[in-house]
């Protein structure tokens, strides 16, 4: 139960499946890409880039890389692991472009959420930053723990576990329809809470 | 409408987990993609599961750069990569194969036809040609063992269909050539010329016309007027 590989496996089709739109000329199908892995590849690129304003600049150029390469993108790999891939040259190229020392080695993918471009533990530094994380965190958690049982069930199954929605149902002995009910409703909740702090 | 909108919602949340079959995927991109409402609610539950995942912080949470690459986007070519369709529709290759082919198989069938059509008029000007008339010393020795064995050698035919097929640029040489065949072959020979005439560099529309005339059967009429007079 949980299959992390599954999970993967259905994000990647899902990917692939916008990006064959993307090829296929339908601009509009990378904004949801966009959408999806913004926040995600920013995170990572914190790694290698300080400056959360500087961020999102290289970020922004990443993304239209990706697209100007995307016809290249057969699916070999995930697209997410393609884009990390330009993503980290795009934040090496902008270092070097202002005379700063790209990092001795790169972060490996897995680990890239924890690390820093040196291979060190991400610091996060700033009691500010961390005040703020801390927050917007703590408030989905206390969000959660609010929630409704059957609803709190199924989120912590999905999020936290990685179970599937065959494998909730059956835990929760209920329909897969209800499960993706109690789902979507626990996101939303969550969601309407935390837009004041966005 | 309203459970309509709600459920859309719900597919859009299983979207995101990878939770639903092939052609419900399809029908929820096809809306999502078409609509703004759907788009936002696929924004938050893509922040949701940044935040939940990732522990962003406030500042990464704040940015959105979708705006400005859409706009980047706009004036950046669309792409068409033949492979996607390809994996996507398969039997559409399929059928684009199965069209070329019949398109080959007709090409090929056409080009054997005007083979043997040329085959025979060289054939039967060969026969019809006194052998006087050959002023080359080759030709000459040609026809004397023609006459001799009463076959014609292949050396011969080649030589003479080297010298008589008609290019499709260089027809008044290949007219001269006709001189001794029979009205019935000249016909023919008629046809096929207007055939290589096709292909000279006409405007498209007169491609069209003469193509339009072949098929409505109106050949005969206008070969006298496409066509160069033939002098004996």
């Amino acid at each position: 139960m949980g299959d992390t590989t599954q999970n993967n496996n259905n994000d990647r089709a899902l990917d692939y499946e916008l990006v064959k739109r993307v090829q296929r000329g339908d601009k509009k199908a990378f904004d949801l890409l966009v959408l999806k892995y913004q926040h995600k590849l920013a995170n990572v690129l914190l790694s290698y880039i300080h400056d959360r304003d500087e961020v999102f600049d290289v970020v922004q150029e990443s993304f239209i890389k990706a697209y100007r390469y995307l016809p290249e993108f057969r699916g070999d790999s995930a697209f997410y692991s393609w884009l990390y891939r330009i993503g980290v040259n795009t934040a090496k190229n902008h270092i070097t472009a202002q005379n700063r020392r790209p990092p001795k080695q790169d972060v490996d993918l897995s680990d890239a959420d924890y690390m820093d471009g040196d291979g060190r533990l991400k610091e996060n530094s700033g009691p500010e930053k961390i005040m703020y994380t801390e927050q917007i965190y703590h408030k989905i958690e206390r969000t959660i723990d609010n929630l409704p049982d059957e609803l709190k069930m199924a989120i912590r199954l999905r999020e936290n576990e990685g179970f599937n929605y065959d494998e909730i149902a059956q835990v929760m002995e209920c329909p897969v329809g209800t499960v993706r009910s109690r789902i979507f409703r626990a996101r939303k909740i969550i969601s309407d809470e935390i837009k004041p702090l966005l | 409408m309203m459970t309509d909108k709600v459920d859309k919602r719900e597919q859009l949340s299983a979207l995101m987990d990878g939770q639903l079959n092939e052609q419900e995927s399809q029908n929820i991109l096809n809306a999502l993609l078409n609509d703004a409402e759907l788009k936002a609610t696929w924004k938050e539950l893509c922040h949701v599961r940044s935040v939940y995942q990732n522990k962003l912080d406030d500042k990464l949470l704040k940015g959105d750069i979708s705006g400005n690459v859409s706009a980047i986007l706009e004036n950046e070519p669309s792409h068409f990569v033949e492979t996607a369709v390809q994996l996507d529709k398969p039997q559409t290759h399929k059928i684009d194969w199965h069209n070329r082919s019949i398109l080959f198989k007709s090409g090929v069938g056409v080009a054997i036809a005007a083979s043997v059509m040329f085959l025979t008029l060289n054939i039967s000007q060969l026969l019809t040609q006194p052998s006087t008339n050959s002023s080359q010393p080759g030709q000459q020795m040609a026809d004397a063992k023609h006459d001799s064995q009463g076959t014609i050698p292949p050396a011969y035919v080649a030589s003479k269909l080297s010298g008589s097929v008609p290019m499709p640029f260089a027809q008044t040489a290949t007219f001269s050539q006709f001189d001794n065949i029979s009205s019935q072959t000249v016909s023919s020979s008629n046809f096929l010329s207007l055939e290589n005439k096709k292909q000279y560099p006409l405007s498209p529309d007169k491609v069209i016309d003469l193509r339009a005339m072949h098929e409505t059967d109106e050949l005969n009429q206008s070969d006298s007027q496409v066509l160069p007079k033939k002098t004996n």
